[in-house]
């Protein structure tokens, strides 16, 4: 049964995805391009020249000139950055806070940050060190929720699958949801497996990045992501359902 | 070939798939899959759908004063660890 030939890559996401996908023989994982460098601090030896020749010249930076370093490097992630405050704090004036808040604390450990390694994976452990360090202790309560008390979402669905075609009514329904559905149903999800989810799917950043930017085990962002994004799943059916958006024949 | 797997063990390894997180073998078993199996491409298609509007809706533009804050902070701390290392005028 050739089912590919009758659904285009139009069709299918997943098939031009995977279409798309270099294949690098010689590497153990197929990573994502323009993400190969995960490592926030260390480097092969040929990279590590490389730095330590930058890091001389960055050894006897003067402030003004470390201060022109940093603008011109870390400015360029503000975006990014405050659409993860924004989807941390759930809210504007607080994201502003904890972006400014985790700029300051960038440029103070400017110096230690090696020139050449991940600066956007460095700024998003710094981001969210704030989040938790200094925003959420002010509302006292710096652990992250985990969700360990909602029952395992895994279970709902990993074992099997609808029919073919219920999906597609699906795809539609969701695409015609609007933004604010969307970010209200992330705003649902628990802290940590929100964070999780926006960091995989919006930045995509390979597990290894997310381990570091959430200091956790590779283990622990899996089960985040795994269970956050099956309880996105079904509150963005919610979102659908509430809305009317899908047509009738194609009901779960 | 050796490389089947049933739809539990494709759906099993789905996130990982499309996060591009498995080896080439391990991917490959799950491509050989989903070219066999249209509910599992469904699924993966779906989810791919998923990512897709989380994405469109968390785009964003930090707000203009709020770059201008960030800049004028930076100047600020400059400015103050500049003057405390300036050696004391006699």
């Amino acid at each position: 049964m050739v089912i590919t030939e009758a659904r285009t890559a139009k069709q299918s996401a997943v098939l031009s995805y995977v279409m798309n996908l270099p294949i690098e023989p010689d590497s153990p994982t197929s990573g994502r391009a323009g993400e190969h460098d995960t490592e926030l601090a260390t480097a092969t030896p040929d990279e590590a020249e490389a730095r330590s020749v930058e890091h001389e010249t960055v050894e006897h930076e003067t402030d003004e000139e470390l201060a022109e370093r940093f603008e011109r490097d870390a400015m360029e992630y503000l975006d990014q950055l405050y659409g993860a405050a924004l989807r941390m704090t759930r809210n504007p004036a607080d994201a502003e806070d904890v972006v400014q808040e985790a700029y300051l604390r960038a440029f103070q450990s400017f110096r230690q940050f090696t020139p050449g390694t991940n600066l956007r994976a460095w700024l998003y452990r710094i981001l969210t060190n704030t989040y938790i360090n200094s925003y959420r202790k002010k509302q006292r309560q710096p652990q992250l929720s985990d969700g360990e008390g909602v029952e395992d979402w895994q279970l709902h669905r990993a074992a099997g699958h609808d029919a073919v075609g219920l999906r597609s009514a699906e795809m539609e329904a969701l695409d015609q949801l609007p933004d604010s559905a969307v970010t209200e149903a992330l705003n649902e999800l628990p802290d940590t497996f929100r964070l999780a989810v926006y960091l995989a799917d919006v930045e995509g950043f390979s597990y290894k990045e997310i381990a570091e930017i959430m200091e956790t085990p590779i283990g622990t962002v899996m089960s985040r992501l795994n269970r956050g994004r099956k309880q996105l799943r079904e509150l963005l059916a919610d979102h659908v359902r509430d809305r009317g958006l899908l047509r009738s024949g194609a009901t779960q | 070939m050796n490389n089947e797997i049933d739809c539990t063990a494709a759906l099993r390894k789905m996130f990982e798939f499309l996060d591009s997180e498995m080896t080439d073998i391990d991917a490959d078993e799950v491509r050989h899959h989903l070219n066999m199996c249209a509910e599992c491409l469904d699924e993966f298609d779906y989810q791919m759908a998923v990512r897709a509007v989380v994405q469109r809706s968390c785009r964003c533009e930090a707000p203009a004063e709020l770059r201008a804050k960030v800049v004028a902070n930076l100047r600020i701390t400059t400015i103050s660890v500049t003057k405390q290392f300036r050696p004391p005028s006699p």
